[in-house]
């Protein structure tokens, strides 16, 4: 008989009787492996804290969407959203699975470009595209979304100059009945500020309006708000067709499909509250397909979904590295990834499972990061089994985001691993070490 | 412009009438025939009379153009005027009954073709006999006539038209005729055209062979068998020769082995088998007319085929004895359209049932399945969706949500009228069964009598129409579900030909379906674990190759000889086909059009043409990219082979082919999804001689965006270019 675990003692109230609404009580389930892949080996050969991926999970994602889209509609474009994750080798994966790159700066242009993706396969999306930029994309066929008149003009002056034909979309943003307004980026519909931009592209030789686009938010959990900005985009869409007898390619309905994390501070868990992507299908492609846009001149609907696909696929494997109590009584964990790792723990509830079983017993808890920063707070508050230091845990849903917007802070950046179909562990990211740091800081020489 | 034409298709008219005797539409078999007509002046010039007069007579009256132009109103009159002709010497009043009998011969026959055109029975030529008949007794009775004594004497006629070359000519082949069959065959052949010499029958089967090598060995086939069924009962033969009885052998043969049904082996037995019976009617009607004092001339052969054919009508099962159902002219002719058509073309006329969804599902059960497709029910199909580890359901498959199928929309596979909407049946749990209501919520859509479709197991409440609701392909009419016997959710599909819940099932293919992401299918079945996807149309194809009557294509062509303008412009004929006219060369290409694919069905006119080009290289086009996807097809030889190859070929057609001339086009896609620049087609065509390669020829033809086409051959140093229409 092995020798049973110690788990120090914890204090939980008694609730006799019938169970609250909240149900039974707290079950924190462990979580051993990943994949088929022991988190503990990983842990033991790639060091803690881990960024960890599973390719199967990916492509699973890919596969769901798809078919929730394509048995509704029939011209349907994934294109991978790069500021999501562009670590290469994820999006290879998506590459693979047949979509294109969305990219919102030169930086993710070229990268784009380097995994292979075809100019004319790239979206060109964001607020701040250089002239250098723009013309590279035309150059390249890609589509350039207008996201202020602007950018128009400078594209314009840009294709008149070089003398090259670009192929252009306009971001538009509306009033789709929900809150927040997404109204920074793109050109207002209502205002007329869209109507604007599509009339001096039409009217512009050089310039060829080839599709409609709208991002109306993010971890958007209404059906409804795409069923709203699908029939705005599909009426526009036609009434560009009535005034200009042209007819555009493409909507394309942006991101914002919620993973299946939960925000921080929602009532219930984001697995029961996320509508599932049949939903988000349905309610976009019976939009376009019941508006009065012609059957044989429907446009292809491009989804540039990011978080919903790559979300669920991310874990980050840690280690506790200490616990102690708050002024309050209050018990509070300190582990080894920290708001750098993982920064969408400012607006996620990430759940935390323990690698190992344990007594099952669980006591309110806050969780640290190692940072020497007030704001490292994983978790404010949750029901957490008692681990003690070394006790490994896995924190899961973070694979959007946390590996472009990391930060390097007072530390380096630890190794990044993908599991692949065949449960073979790839590093796809090497750990950072001090030279890969300082290699670009250039010291004067009255300091050397 | 418009007279020319007027006197061209009346001179067709006239030469036509002559080939139509062995039932051919071809003016230089013609030539021969009128050649020989005319070895008996008298005859030749009476029959000539006569037929003018029918045909300008017909033309007068305004009847339809089409048949006078083909010789169908005029041969009968022709014939009259021949045996007229052949009987009395040509004075004055025989010119003028010559005259009279061909607008006689012209009401008969137009009353005959009203009387057994109801029965879809040809009139042969019984108005000839009916005519001569009339005609001939008169004769007797008028003053004024004299009897033909030319007929006997054989070498003076030949001598006053072609003079002593002539006449030596027909003694040195005589004297190389030894065999009597063979004496007594040309005697019949030329019998035909009232003209009782050997040397008129040896011109006739010349041309006969250079006309139809099949009709020719029918005619061989037809005599022989009479012959010997002649010498079997016993009857005199030199009766067979001369009282011109012998042809009804050789036309009856050519008839049912070529002519009306498809020539094959079946055709040729049963050529071979209505000879005797031929015989045998000649002998009975030759004595029962005997008191009337009329000749047999060509009843026995009339009587026997349209007993025939009309006979052979209430047959049940066509087997591989057909009846030709568009008449092209030649026995080859019709051989080779057949061949290809009822190889390309086997569902021609079925109605496109198309898969009831959208998207690719996947075949869970096919006809004749394991689980519940079997019996009287053998022929459905269970549709469902599975993910790429071929698992039905996300999670642990426990709640119908999990299922992928369930709550997907179900579309009406074709256009039709709804006569059975049942929902109200709770959907099952997953697992159990409902045996009770077996078939649970269920569409049953009929798309024509005795066609219905019957979709099942829908989901309770979904079932958006009701019955007497006319639907159209694509609508959605239901939600997939689990209702009746149905364990887990999926989509239960057949056809049946009762519209009753619990009807047995109909074997009948599915039209136009993408058979695991990559080979298209036509009117086919699927079957158990493929996965299929209904097809998409894709617009520039669509425009460019759904051709309607009216449009012009204009074409640029640059060949090594320089630079020409041709212009093509699309017809539909009466029959409702559609074919491509060539305005400088005359020539035209019949066309189908099916959403799936773009086909060529018959060509005729010049092979030195671009539009023959075209008719090679997009021979069988398919209408959607895919990938890698290779269409083949096979073109009839005879519109690709020519020469000694095919007459050699045609003698053995009717039993086996060892021609083959096949195409293979793949595709290609310039550009990217959205702006597809163009579609690239490479045609390449291969001629075989029993498998081996005798010739080979390669296409591009090049579709835009904008539909206008490019069409190159670098052998022939073709480039031609087509606007947008």
């Amino acid at each position: 008989m092995s020798k049973l675990m110690f788990e120090r003692p914890t204090i939980t109230r008694l609730n006799p009787g019938v169970p609250s609404k909240h149900g039974v009580g707290t079950v924190v389930a462990p979580l051993p492996f990943i994949d088929g892949v022991k988190v503990d080996d990983l842990l033991d050969k790639y060091g803690s804290p881990l960024y960890v991926f599973s390719e199967r999970t990916i492509r699973k994602g890919m596969e769901d969407i798809k078919r929730a889209f394509n048995l509704r509609y029939q011209k349907v474009q994934m294109a991978w959203s790069y500021k999501t994750n562009y670590l290469d080798s994820i999006c290879r994966i998506f590459h693979q699975e047949g979509s294109w790159a969305e990219v919102v700066s030169g930086f993710e242009y070229d990268k784009a470009i380097g995994n292979g993706v075809k100019g004319e396969n790239i979206i060109f999306n964001g607020p701040g595209k250089s002239i250098n930029d723009l013309e590279k994309a035309v150059r390249n066929g890609s589509f350039i979304h207008i996201d202020h008149i602007d950018e128009l003009f400078m594209l314009s002056d840009v294709c008149q100059r070089k003398n090259i034909e670009a192929r252009v979309a306009v971001r538009v943003n509306m009033d789709i009945g929900i809150y927040p307004k997404w109204d920074r980026f793109g050109l207002n519909y209502e205002n007329g500020e869209a109507w604007d931009a599509i009339n001096r592209i039409m009217m512009n030789p050089k310039l060829k309006l080839m599709g409609l686009h709208t991002h109306i938010g993010t971890y958007i959990m209404s059906v409804d708000a795409y069923r709203v900005a699908a029939t705005k985009l599909a009426d526009l869409t036609y009434n560009i067709a009535q005034k200009f007898d042209h007819h555009i390619s493409y909507i394309d309905m942006g991101g914002g499909f919620a993973s299946k994390n939960t925000l921080r501070g929602a009532y219930l868990s984001g697995e029961d509250t996320t509508p599932s992507f049949d939903e988000y299908a349905e309610a976009i492609t019976s939009a376009i397909i019941n508006s009065q846009i012609k059957p044989d001149k429907l446009p292809t609907l491009i989804l540039e979904t990011g978080r919903a696909l790559i979300d669920n696929a991310g874990y980050i494997a840690g280690s506790v590295l200490a616990n102690k109590h708050l002024s309050d009584g209050h018990r509070a964990t300190i582990v080894d990834v920290g708001v750098n790792l993982l920064f969408t723990s400012f607006w996620y509830d990430h759940k935390i499972h323990p690698v190992s079983i344990h007594s099952g017993l669980v006591e309110e808890t806050t969780i640290f990061g190692p940072l020497c920063m007030n704001i490292d707070v994983i978790r404010p508050s949750l029901m957490f089994p008692a681990l003690k230091r070394g006790d490994r845990f896995v924190i899961t849903r973070t694979g959007a985001y946390n590996n472009t917007q990391w930060l390097q802070f007072i530390t380096t950046r630890p190794n990044v691993v993908l599991i692949d179909q065949n449960r073979e562990v790839h590093v796809i990211r090497r750990a950072e070490t001090l030279e890969n740091i300082s290699a670009n800081e250039v010291i004067p020489e009255y300091l050397g | 412009m418009l007279k020319n034409a007027t006197i061209s298709t009346f001179f067709q008219g006239v030469l036509r009438s002559y080939s139509q005797i062995f039932f051919s539409e071809s003016y230089w078999f013609a030539i021969p025939l009128v050649i020989v007509s005319f070895l008996d002046i008298s005859a030749g010039f009476a029959g000539l009379l006569s037929v003018l007069t029918a045909n300008i007579t017909a033309s007068l009256l305004k009847f339809d153009k089409l048949p006078t132009t083909k010789g169908f109103y005029g041969f009968n009159s022709l014939l009259v005027g021949l045996g007229l002709g052949y009987y009395y010497e040509l004075t004055f009043v025989i010119v003028v009954i010559a005259i009279l009998s061909g607008f006689l011969t012209l009401l008969i026959t137009i009353t005959f073709q009203g009387i057994l055109g109801k029965y879809y029975l040809p009139y042969l030529s019984i108005p000839f006999v009916i005519s001569i008949w009339i005609v001939l007794s008169a004769g007797g009775m008028l003053s004024g006539t004299e009897d033909n004594q030319s007929g006997v004497y054989v070498l003076n006629k030949l001598f006053i038209i072609g003079g002593h070359p002539l006449v030596n000519l027909h003694q040195w082949l005589v004297g190389k005729i030894t065999s009597n069959f063979v004496n007594s065959y040309f005697l019949s052949l030329g019998a035909i055209f009232f003209q009782f010499n050997v040397f008129a029958g040896f011109v006739v089967a010349v041309a006969l062979i250079f006309y139809s090598r099949i009709a020719f060995m029918l005619s061989l086939l037809g005599f022989s068998v009479a012959w010997l069924a002649y010498s079997f009962f016993g009857m005199d033969l030199t009766r067979l020769g001369y009282n011109y009885i012998g042809f009804n052998f050789i036309l009856g043969a050519i008839a049912i082995g070529g002519y009306f049904y498809i020539p094959s082996k079946q055709s040729f037995f049963w050529a071979f088998a209505i000879t005797p019976i031929i015989a045998l009617v000649s002998a009975g009607l030759f004595v029962l007319l005997k008191p009337f004092n009329l000749t047999l001339l060509s009843l026995p052969f009339n009587i026997i085929i349209l007993t025939f054919i009309y006979s052979l009508r209430f047959r049940t099962v066509q087997s591989q004895f057909k009846e030709v159902q568009i008449q092209e002219g030649t026995p080859e002719r019709n051989l080779y359209s057949y061949q290809s058509f009822t190889k390309r073309f086997p569902n021609f006329g079925w109605l496109q049932i198309k898969l009831p969804f959208f998207g690719e599902w996947h075949v869970s059960q096919g006809h004749n399945g394991e689980y519940t497709h079997k019996g009287e029910w053998s022929n459905a199909w269970d549709f469902v969706i599975i993910n790429r580890d071929l698992a039905q359901y996300n999670d642990n498959g426990n709640n119908l949500k999990d299922y992928y199928c369930f709550g997907q929309n179900v579309v009406a596979p074709a256009d039709g009228s709804v006569v059975v909407s049942e929902d109200g049946i709770d959907d099952n749990k997953i697992g159990d069964v409902n045996t009770f209501k077996n078939w649970g919520n269920t569409v049953i859509i009929k798309h024509a009598e005795g066609l219905y479709s019957k979709l099942s197991h829908l989901q309770k409440g979904s079932v958006s129409v009701k019955t007497g609701d006319n639907v159209h392909y694509g609508q959605v009419i239901a939600k997939v579900g689990n209702s009746g016997r149905s364990p887990y959710p999926h989509l239960h599909f057949q056809l049946q030909t009762t519209p009753y819940i619990g009807s047995k099932t109909l074997k009948y293919p599915l039209f136009a379906y993408l058979e695991n992401g990559k080979e298209l299918r036509t009117f086919s079945y699927p079957s158990k674990g493929q996965s299929v996807k209904p097809i998409e149309e894709n617009l520039i194809l669509k425009i460019t190759f759904n051709l309607m009557p009216g449009t012009k294509l204009n074409w640029n062509v640059k060949t090594s000889k320089g630079t020409d303008k041709i212009t093509w412009e699309v017809f539909t004929n009466i029959y409702n086909r559609s074919y491509i006219f060539c305005h400088d060369t005359k020539s035209i290409a019949n066309f189908r059009y099916d959403g799936v694919h773009f086909c060529f069905t018959h060509f005729d006119g010049d092979r030195k043409s671009l539009l023959y080009y075209f008719y090679l290289a997009a021979f069988r086009v398919p209408l959607l990219y895919i990938d890698g996807y290779v269409s083949t097809d096979s073109l009839p030889v005879n519109r690709t082979f020519a020469g000694w190859r095919l007459f050699l070929h045609d003698i053995t057609a009717p039993f086996f082919m060892y021609l083959k001339s096949d195409s293979s086009v793949r595709m290609k896609m310039i550009g990217s999804e959205f702006d597809v620049d163009s579609f690239e087609y490479y045609t390449k065509l291969t001629g075989y001689s029993f498998s081996r390669q005798v010739w080979a020829r390669e296409f591009k033809l090049v579709v835009n965006s904008d539909n206008s086409l490019k069409f190159e051959n670098e052998s022939l140093n073709l480039e031609a270019t087509c606007e947008s229409y």
